[in-house]
């Protein structure tokens, strides 16, 4: 372990504890305030202008990473980067507007939506009354003229300021692709020409609300567990996307049982939180969480979703992952987790997905259920679907049955495996520690 | 107390081709130096320097020559300044010793400011 004086150290001393703070307000603000910018502009300027306004808030925070070193901080960034952004697309606006016929208007862009959205009663009265700006944004590029993988990575991106590495890292893809796929997406989005002052029919709400809701799933899997980077978990990202499914709860037009379980799913692993990262940052799984540290007030909001996610017969995978982790928040200790409803639990998800990460935490919980060998065949089964060789979790659930079957070298191998793959410093760390335990 | 100028140098091709997050983890450095020293009232500020070729100008006989800054040919430009408080020039280097300029650049130069009082 490290010196205990150094560690101490670093956490009491005010000057290390500021210089953390900074550090994460300014990470903070280039992910995170992306989403909120650019859904603030597009609110203003309509869909078609969606690329503009991501440039523009791109370039606001290039702006702010080269000034405020020399100026320091300003005292609401936030506000900076917006008023900086918006400065930006009046600048283009006006430009554009030169190289057009057009007589040049003096008029900010702030205007425009207004304008635009003169005779809008009817739609008004017919429209979903979606007042969120970012949960308006989602909903306006889950666009179904768009293929709807590239709704899901559109929208991931637009809203969780992540880059196009991250989101392919997400759907197991290469950065390039997704890039390409992102470009035509806009193109479509801009063809469409929506209004966002308007906002989708409350039938075109209803449509699309599975795709928000599985962006916001996607967005809280990247706060919950990254690719890279030194955090375990970027936790203002998933309290966002739990926050996020908490408005649709609390709106009639987007309430709806599977909302109810994805809120509950959502709450459940928020609880875990405190709980999976030690005083170093270190991963702490599942079997060695101090269950005491488990958020009893977010656990009772998942119980409580998942309790009104019942209502009907909707049976979605939201419902199911929610069920495994009531299961897990339910268990007073690690040895009392009961696994065969969570095997009957993770069999009936991977009928209903078909997706191989879902497969690979099956056998991770028929192990556990007592059946190793057999889960061990399973994975290796898996191994042909190259889409797992590149995700670390696949390897590491390898590498910790063959260490329950006794077969450490295999093991270690397995870890070495999953080291090559993208994740979290504080996973590479973990997956170190465990390569050293099979020597 | 005098003030002091940071003359921050740097290649001209050190920032070239950084992604954003890489960029994104020196800029928190100095981000979080400017705002601890601004809190201990000895920073007083500072100006970025656009990147990108400026102007030189020459006088010749037949007038003045303005030509582009000869980027390629340098081997540091200056990208930047920010002036601090302290009592003497070992004080202004000690301060200047802790700027993350000097872990993510190779140097600067300090400067005192001529304070006529």
């Amino acid at each position: 372990m490290t010196d205990p004086d150094l560690t101490t150290g670093s956490s009491t001393d005010p000057a290390a504890l500021s210089d953390q703070i900074i550090h994460h307000q300014l990470e903070r603000l280039a992910r995170r305030e992306r989403g909120r910018l650019v859904a603030d502009l597009v609110s203003r300027l309509g869909s078609a202008r969606l690329q503009l306004a991501e440039d523009v808030v791109q370039d606001a925070i290039i702006a702010a990473m080269a000034t405020w070193p020399y100026k320091g901080m300003p005292d609401s960034p936030g506000a900076w980067l917006n008023r900086v952004a918006r400065n930006k697309a009046i600048d283009r606006l006006r430009r554009e507007g030169r190289e057009t016929p057009l007589p040049e208007t003096e008029k900010p862009p702030a205007g425009a939506g207004a304008a635009s959205g003169v005779d809008n009663g009817h739609g008004r009265f017919y429209g979903a009354r979606v007042e969120d700006p970012e949960l308006k944004l989602m909903f306006l590029c889950c666009h179904p003229d768009i293929q709807p993988e590239d709704q899901l990575m559109l929208t991931l991106k637009v809203v969780s300021g992540f880059t196009a590495k991250d989101i392919a890292a997400v759907f197991l893809k290469k950065e390039a692709a997704v890039g390409q796929r992102m470009a035509r997406a806009k193109r479509k989005l801009r063809a469409a020409e929506t209004s966002l002052t308007e906002g989708p029919s409350r039938f075109e709400v209803s449509k699309r609300l599975p795709t928000v809701l599985k962006v916001i799933y996607l967005m809280f899997s990247l706060g919950y567990a990254p690719r890279r980077g030194d955090a375990l978990i970027l936790r203002d990202v998933a309290e966002e996307a739990l926050r996020l499914a908490l408005v649709l709860i609390a709106m009639p037009e987007t309430t709806s049982p599977t909302t109810h379980a994805l809120a509950a799913l959502l709450a459940f692993q928020a609880s875990r939180f405190d709980a999976r990262v030690d005083a170093d940052g270190a991963l702490v799984l599942l079997r060695d969480q101090n269950r005491t540290l488990w958020d009893r007030r977010l656990i009772d909001t998942g119980f409580r979703h998942l309790r009104s996610a019942q209502a009907g017969d909707t049976v979605s995978r939201y419902h199911l992952e929610a069920a495994i982790a009531a299961s897990h928040a339910a268990a007073p200790d690690f040895a009392s987790t009961n696994w065969h409803q969570m095997q009957a639990l993770y069999s009936d998800l991977e009928a209903m997905t078909g997706s191989p990460v879902v497969a690979v935490n099956a056998c991770v919980a028929k192990a556990f259920a007592g059946a190793p060998q057999d889960a061990f065949l399973t994975l290796q089964a898996l191994a042909k679907n190259e889409r797992l060789q590149e995700y670390a979790p696949y390897h590491m659930a390898r590498g910790e049955i063959l260490r329950m079957l006794k077969r450490p070298q295999d093991a270690a191998q397995c870890f070495v495996q999953a080291l090559a793959c993208n994740t979290s410093a504080p996973v590479m760390n973990h997956l170190r520690d465990r390569l050293a335990t099979c020597v | 107390m005098k003030t002091y100028a940071l003359l921050l140098n740097h290649a001209p091709d050190r920032y070239d081709g950084l992604s954003e997050d890489d960029y994104m983890e020196i800029i928190k450095d100095y981000v979080a130096w400017t705002e601890k020293l601004t809190a201990e009232g000895v920073y007083v500020g500072g100006e970025k320097l656009a990147d990108g070729p400026g102007k030189v100008l020459t006088r010749t006989d037949d007038g003045i020559e303005v030509h582009d800054t000869p980027l390629a040919e340098l081997t540091e430009v200056l990208g930047g300044l920010m002036m601090v408080k302290a009592e003497n020039y070992d004080a202004a280097v000690e301060i200047a010793k802790t700027c993350p300029h000097m872990k993510h650049n190779t140097g600067l130069e300090v400067r005192e400011i001529h304070d006529v009082d």
